[in-house]
Protein backbone atom coordinates (compact mmCIF):
# COMPACT_ATOMS: atom_id res chain seq x y z
CA UNK A 1 0.00 0.00 0.00
CA UNK A 2 1.38 3.40 -0.94
CA UNK A 3 1.41 6.10 1.68
CA UNK A 4 1.81 9.64 0.43
CA UNK A 5 2.51 12.53 2.74
CA UNK A 6 -0.24 15.14 2.86
CA UNK A 7 0.49 18.33 0.96
CA UNK A 8 0.76 21.73 2.66
CA UNK A 9 -2.73 22.62 1.43
CA UNK A 10 -4.22 19.46 2.95
CA UNK A 11 -2.48 20.10 6.26
CA UNK A 12 -3.72 23.71 6.27
CA UNK A 13 -7.27 22.49 5.65
CA UNK A 14 -6.97 20.09 8.57
CA UNK A 15 -5.68 22.87 10.84
CA UNK A 16 -8.56 25.10 9.77
CA UNK A 17 -10.97 22.26 10.57
CA UNK A 18 -9.69 22.26 14.13
CA UNK A 19 -6.98 19.59 13.98
CA UNK A 20 -4.18 21.54 15.67
CA UNK A 21 -1.78 18.58 15.53
CA UNK A 22 -1.65 18.84 11.74
CA UNK A 23 0.25 22.06 12.17
CA UNK A 24 3.15 20.02 13.49
CA UNK A 25 3.49 18.51 9.98
CA UNK A 26 3.89 21.99 8.53
CA UNK A 27 6.46 22.91 11.18
CA UNK A 28 8.48 19.75 10.55
CA UNK A 29 8.48 20.37 6.82
CA UNK A 30 9.56 24.01 6.92
CA UNK A 31 11.49 24.47 10.18
CA UNK A 32 14.96 23.87 8.71
CA UNK A 33 14.50 26.50 6.01
CA UNK A 34 13.03 29.04 8.39
CA UNK A 35 15.76 28.61 11.01
CA UNK A 36 18.43 28.80 8.28
CA UNK A 37 16.88 32.01 7.00
CA UNK A 38 16.67 33.50 10.51
CA UNK A 39 20.23 32.47 11.31
CA UNK A 40 21.55 34.24 8.24
CA UNK A 41 19.42 37.30 8.88
CA UNK A 42 20.16 37.63 12.60
CA UNK A 43 23.68 36.10 12.81
CA UNK A 44 22.89 34.65 16.22
CA UNK A 45 21.84 31.06 16.90
CA UNK A 46 19.73 31.66 20.01
CA UNK A 47 17.98 34.64 18.44
CA UNK A 48 17.36 32.58 15.29
CA UNK A 49 15.76 29.72 17.27
CA UNK A 50 13.54 32.12 19.22
CA UNK A 51 12.57 33.95 16.03
CA UNK A 52 11.71 30.66 14.28
CA UNK A 53 9.35 29.70 17.10
CA UNK A 54 7.77 33.12 16.99
CA UNK A 55 7.33 32.96 13.21
CA UNK A 56 5.53 29.60 13.37
CA UNK A 57 3.27 30.80 16.18
CA UNK A 58 2.46 33.90 14.11
CA UNK A 59 1.74 31.67 11.12
CA UNK A 60 -0.60 29.52 13.19
CA UNK A 61 -2.45 32.56 14.51
CA UNK A 62 -2.86 34.03 11.02
CA UNK A 63 -3.45 30.80 9.11
CA UNK A 64 -7.12 31.56 8.55
CA UNK A 65 -6.00 34.68 6.64
CA UNK A 66 -3.73 32.69 4.30
CA UNK A 67 -5.22 33.41 0.89
CA UNK A 68 -3.57 30.56 -1.06
CA UNK A 69 -2.62 32.84 -3.97
CA UNK A 70 0.96 31.75 -3.21
CA UNK A 71 2.47 28.66 -1.62
CA UNK A 72 2.62 28.22 2.14
CA UNK A 73 6.42 28.50 2.11
CA UNK A 74 6.26 31.84 0.24
CA UNK A 75 3.84 33.14 2.86
CA UNK A 76 6.05 31.80 5.66
CA UNK A 77 9.15 33.47 4.18
CA UNK A 78 7.25 36.76 4.09
CA UNK A 79 6.40 36.45 7.79
CA UNK A 80 10.00 35.45 8.54
CA UNK A 81 11.45 38.40 6.59
CA UNK A 82 9.17 40.94 8.30
CA UNK A 83 9.83 39.42 11.71
CA UNK A 84 13.62 39.41 11.26
CA UNK A 85 13.60 43.00 9.95
CA UNK A 86 11.60 44.21 12.94
CA UNK A 87 13.90 42.34 15.34
CA UNK A 88 16.97 43.91 13.73
CA UNK A 89 15.39 47.37 13.89
CA UNK A 90 14.47 46.88 17.54
CA UNK A 91 17.91 45.66 18.56
CA UNK A 92 19.71 48.46 16.72
CA UNK A 93 17.36 51.00 18.33
CA UNK A 94 18.03 49.61 21.82
CA UNK A 95 21.77 49.65 21.12
CA UNK A 96 21.67 53.25 19.88
CA UNK A 97 19.51 54.40 22.82
CA UNK A 98 21.85 52.83 25.35
CA UNK A 99 24.81 54.49 23.63
CA UNK A 100 22.99 57.84 23.46
CA UNK A 101 22.32 57.73 27.18
CA UNK A 102 26.05 57.44 27.95
CA UNK A 103 28.43 60.34 28.35
CA UNK A 104 30.74 60.81 25.35
CA UNK A 105 33.86 59.20 26.86
CA UNK A 106 31.97 56.10 28.07
CA UNK A 107 30.33 55.77 24.67
CA UNK A 108 33.67 55.64 22.88
CA UNK A 109 35.03 53.13 25.44
CA UNK A 110 31.99 50.88 25.03
CA UNK A 111 32.20 50.97 21.25
CA UNK A 112 35.91 50.09 21.32
CA UNK A 113 35.42 47.22 23.78
CA UNK A 114 32.46 45.88 21.76
CA UNK A 115 34.61 45.89 18.63
CA UNK A 116 37.41 44.04 20.47
CA UNK A 117 34.96 41.49 21.87
CA UNK A 118 33.45 41.01 18.43
CA UNK A 119 36.81 40.38 16.80
CA UNK A 120 37.82 37.91 19.56
CA UNK A 121 34.54 36.06 19.26
CA UNK A 122 34.86 35.97 15.48
CA UNK A 123 38.38 34.66 15.68
CA UNK A 124 37.21 31.89 18.01
CA UNK A 125 33.97 30.56 16.66
CA UNK A 126 32.16 32.55 13.99
CA UNK A 127 32.71 31.35 10.47
CA UNK A 128 34.20 33.67 7.91
CA UNK A 129 31.33 32.92 5.57
CA UNK A 130 28.87 34.12 8.21
CA UNK A 131 30.88 37.30 8.57
CA UNK A 132 30.83 37.77 4.82
CA UNK A 133 27.06 37.30 4.84
CA UNK A 134 26.68 39.73 7.73
CA UNK A 135 28.30 42.43 5.59
CA UNK A 136 25.28 42.44 3.25
CA UNK A 137 22.40 44.88 3.68
CA UNK A 138 19.29 43.03 4.93
CA UNK A 139 17.40 43.18 1.61
CA UNK A 140 20.35 41.65 -0.28
CA UNK A 141 20.94 39.14 2.49
CA UNK A 142 17.35 37.90 2.39
CA UNK A 143 17.52 37.41 -1.39
CA UNK A 144 20.88 35.64 -1.15
CA UNK A 145 19.82 33.30 1.67
CA UNK A 146 16.65 32.29 -0.14
CA UNK A 147 18.62 31.63 -3.31
CA UNK A 148 21.11 29.51 -1.35
CA UNK A 149 18.14 27.53 -0.04
CA UNK A 150 17.18 26.78 -3.62
CA UNK A 151 14.21 29.13 -3.85
CA UNK A 152 13.49 30.33 -7.39
CA UNK A 153 13.46 34.01 -8.42
CA UNK A 154 9.68 34.18 -8.69
CA UNK A 155 9.09 32.87 -5.17
CA UNK A 156 11.75 35.18 -3.76
CA UNK A 157 10.06 38.12 -5.48
CA UNK A 158 6.64 37.11 -4.12
CA UNK A 159 7.95 36.55 -0.60
CA UNK A 160 9.75 39.85 -0.34
CA UNK A 161 7.21 41.87 -2.30
CA UNK A 162 9.65 42.97 -5.02
CA UNK A 163 9.92 42.36 -8.77
CA UNK A 164 11.88 39.51 -10.36
CA UNK A 165 14.20 42.08 -11.98
CA UNK A 166 14.90 43.50 -8.56
CA UNK A 167 15.70 39.99 -7.29
CA UNK A 168 18.16 39.52 -10.18
CA UNK A 169 19.82 42.89 -9.51
CA UNK A 170 20.06 42.31 -5.76
CA UNK A 171 21.51 38.85 -6.27
CA UNK A 172 24.13 40.20 -8.68
CA UNK A 173 25.19 42.96 -6.27
CA UNK A 174 25.14 40.62 -3.28
CA UNK A 175 27.41 38.21 -5.11
CA UNK A 176 29.84 40.99 -6.00
CA UNK A 177 30.06 42.00 -2.32
CA UNK A 178 30.35 38.37 -1.15
CA UNK A 179 33.04 37.57 -3.71
CA UNK A 180 35.12 40.50 -2.47
CA UNK A 181 34.59 39.51 1.17
CA UNK A 182 35.43 35.85 0.57
CA UNK A 183 38.54 36.83 -1.40
CA UNK A 184 39.56 38.78 1.67
CA UNK A 185 39.01 35.84 4.03
CA UNK A 186 40.16 33.03 1.71
CA UNK A 187 42.66 34.57 -0.75
CA UNK A 188 44.27 31.20 -1.60
CA UNK A 189 41.06 29.35 -2.35
CA UNK A 190 39.57 32.05 -4.53
CA UNK A 191 42.79 32.57 -6.49
CA UNK A 192 43.05 28.81 -7.15
CA UNK A 193 39.68 28.93 -8.88
CA UNK A 194 40.92 31.68 -11.20
CA UNK A 195 44.09 29.77 -12.07
CA UNK A 196 42.31 26.58 -13.12
CA UNK A 197 42.88 25.88 -16.84
CA UNK B 1 28.78 40.90 -28.81
CA UNK B 2 27.02 37.57 -28.52
CA UNK B 3 29.91 36.39 -26.32
CA UNK B 4 29.16 39.17 -23.79
CA UNK B 5 25.48 38.39 -23.98
CA UNK B 6 26.21 34.82 -22.95
CA UNK B 7 28.61 35.87 -20.20
CA UNK B 8 25.88 37.98 -18.60
CA UNK B 9 23.66 34.95 -18.28
CA UNK B 10 26.07 32.79 -16.29
CA UNK B 11 24.43 33.59 -12.94
CA UNK B 12 20.98 32.82 -14.26
CA UNK B 13 22.40 29.60 -15.78
CA UNK B 14 23.89 28.67 -12.42
CA UNK B 15 20.56 29.38 -10.71
CA UNK B 16 18.64 27.33 -13.30
CA UNK B 17 16.54 30.35 -14.23
CA UNK B 18 16.90 30.13 -18.03
CA UNK B 19 14.65 28.51 -20.59
CA UNK B 20 15.78 25.01 -21.70
CA UNK B 21 17.07 26.27 -25.09
CA UNK B 22 19.04 29.05 -23.37
CA UNK B 23 20.51 26.53 -20.93
CA UNK B 24 21.79 24.51 -23.89
CA UNK B 25 23.19 27.64 -25.52
CA UNK B 26 25.11 28.63 -22.39
CA UNK B 27 26.34 25.06 -21.88
CA UNK B 28 27.81 25.24 -25.39
CA UNK B 29 29.32 28.66 -24.69
CA UNK B 30 31.01 27.33 -21.54
CA UNK B 31 33.08 24.88 -23.57
CA UNK B 32 34.76 27.78 -25.36
CA UNK B 33 34.86 30.58 -22.75
CA UNK B 34 37.39 30.17 -19.94
CA UNK B 35 36.26 33.33 -18.13
CA UNK B 36 32.70 32.03 -17.85
CA UNK B 37 33.94 28.66 -16.61
CA UNK B 38 35.86 30.44 -13.89
CA UNK B 39 32.85 32.54 -12.96
CA UNK B 40 30.71 29.42 -12.75
CA UNK B 41 33.29 27.60 -10.62
CA UNK B 42 33.49 30.62 -8.32
CA UNK B 43 29.71 30.69 -7.95
CA UNK B 44 29.71 27.00 -7.02
CA UNK B 45 32.46 27.45 -4.43
CA UNK B 46 30.67 30.47 -2.97
CA UNK B 47 27.45 28.49 -2.71
CA UNK B 48 29.20 25.68 -0.84
CA UNK B 49 30.94 28.08 1.52
CA UNK B 50 27.79 30.03 2.27
CA UNK B 51 25.55 26.99 2.74
CA UNK B 52 22.87 28.26 5.11
CA UNK B 53 21.82 26.92 8.48
CA UNK B 54 25.25 25.57 9.31
CA UNK B 55 25.01 24.69 12.97
CA UNK B 56 21.34 25.64 13.22
CA UNK B 57 19.55 23.14 15.41
CA UNK B 58 15.93 22.79 14.43
CA UNK B 59 15.17 19.82 16.68
CA UNK B 60 13.75 21.93 19.50
CA UNK B 61 11.52 24.05 17.27
CA UNK B 62 8.58 21.70 16.67
CA UNK B 63 7.96 20.68 20.32
CA UNK B 64 8.27 24.28 21.49
CA UNK B 65 5.94 25.63 18.78
CA UNK B 66 3.35 22.90 19.35
CA UNK B 67 3.41 23.49 23.12
CA UNK B 68 2.71 27.18 22.55
CA UNK B 69 0.01 26.44 19.97
CA UNK B 70 -1.74 23.99 22.34
CA UNK B 71 -1.51 26.51 25.18
CA UNK B 72 -3.17 29.08 22.92
CA UNK B 73 -5.90 26.61 22.01
CA UNK B 74 -6.62 25.73 25.65
CA UNK B 75 -7.22 29.38 26.55
CA UNK B 76 -10.94 30.24 26.69
CA UNK B 77 -12.14 31.77 23.44
CA UNK B 78 -14.15 34.55 25.06
CA UNK B 79 -10.85 35.99 26.33
CA UNK B 80 -10.17 37.74 23.08
CA UNK B 81 -13.71 39.15 22.89
CA UNK B 82 -13.57 40.74 26.35
CA UNK B 83 -9.88 41.51 26.47
CA UNK B 84 -10.35 45.09 25.24
CA UNK B 85 -13.86 45.73 26.60
CA UNK B 86 -12.75 48.73 28.69
CA UNK B 87 -11.24 50.63 25.76
CA UNK B 88 -14.44 52.02 24.18
CA UNK B 89 -16.00 53.41 27.40
CA UNK B 90 -12.62 54.80 28.48
CA UNK B 91 -12.20 56.65 25.17
CA UNK B 92 -15.79 57.94 25.36
CA UNK B 93 -15.28 59.24 28.93
CA UNK B 94 -11.98 60.87 28.04
CA UNK B 95 -13.57 62.57 25.01
CA UNK B 96 -16.42 63.91 27.18
CA UNK B 97 -13.93 65.24 29.72
CA UNK B 98 -11.86 66.97 27.03
CA UNK B 99 -15.00 68.50 25.49
CA UNK B 100 -16.26 69.76 28.84
CA UNK B 101 -12.86 71.28 29.64
CA UNK B 102 -12.75 73.00 26.24
CA UNK B 103 -16.23 74.47 26.80
CA UNK B 104 -15.29 75.54 30.31
CA UNK B 105 -12.11 77.19 29.09
CA UNK B 106 -14.00 78.97 26.34
CA UNK B 107 -12.30 77.27 23.40
CA UNK B 108 -15.59 75.76 22.24
CA UNK B 109 -19.21 76.82 22.52
CA UNK B 110 -21.58 74.43 24.29
CA UNK B 111 -23.35 72.44 21.63
CA UNK B 112 -26.36 71.24 23.56
CA UNK B 113 -28.81 72.48 26.12
CA UNK B 114 -28.16 69.51 28.42
CA UNK B 115 -24.44 70.31 28.60
CA UNK B 116 -25.23 73.92 29.34
CA UNK B 117 -27.62 72.74 32.08
CA UNK B 118 -24.94 70.50 33.54
CA UNK B 119 -22.45 73.32 33.61
CA UNK B 120 -25.14 75.57 35.04
CA UNK B 121 -25.76 73.12 37.89
CA UNK B 122 -22.04 73.05 38.50
CA UNK B 123 -22.21 76.81 38.95
CA UNK B 124 -25.00 76.32 41.50
CA UNK B 125 -22.75 74.08 43.53
CA UNK B 126 -20.04 76.74 43.28
CA UNK B 127 -22.45 79.26 44.77
CA UNK B 128 -23.30 76.92 47.69
CA UNK B 129 -19.60 76.31 48.22
CA UNK B 130 -18.90 80.03 48.45
CA UNK B 131 -21.87 80.49 50.82
CA UNK B 132 -20.63 77.79 53.21
CA UNK B 133 -16.90 78.57 53.15
CA UNK B 134 -17.19 82.25 52.51
CA UNK B 135 -14.72 82.09 49.67
CA UNK B 136 -15.55 84.13 46.64
CA UNK B 137 -14.59 82.07 43.64
CA UNK B 138 -14.53 83.72 40.20
CA UNK B 139 -18.07 83.99 38.98
CA UNK B 140 -18.17 81.87 35.85
CA UNK B 141 -21.91 82.08 35.31
CA UNK B 142 -21.60 85.26 33.34
CA UNK B 143 -18.76 83.74 31.35
CA UNK B 144 -20.93 80.70 30.58
CA UNK B 145 -23.75 82.92 29.43
CA UNK B 146 -21.33 84.71 27.11
CA UNK B 147 -20.02 81.41 25.80
CA UNK B 148 -23.56 80.23 25.05
CA UNK B 149 -24.15 83.45 23.18
CA UNK B 150 -21.21 82.59 20.98
CA UNK B 151 -18.57 84.86 22.44
CA UNK B 152 -15.60 82.47 22.55
CA UNK B 153 -13.27 85.15 23.88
Amino acid sequence: MLFSEPSDTELIDEVLNGDTDSFSGLVTRHQQKVIGFCLSMLSNRQAAEDATQEIFVKAFTAISGFRRDSSFSTWLYRIAFNHCCSLRKKSSKIHMESLDAMPNQDRVKTMVSNAKYQSEADGGSALASEKAMAALPEGYRAVMVMRLQGVDYRTIALSLGISEDSVRAKLRRARVILRARLRHFFPDLMSKISEKP
Amino acid sequence: MKQNHHCEKIEAYHDGELRPEEMLEIAGHLTTCRKCRETLAELKVMETMLAPARGADASSIRPAVMARVRAMQSQPRYGSFFSGWWKAPAIALASCAVYAICVEMGFLSAGSASLAATLGSYKESERVYSMIFGIRRPDNENLLAMVLQGDNQ
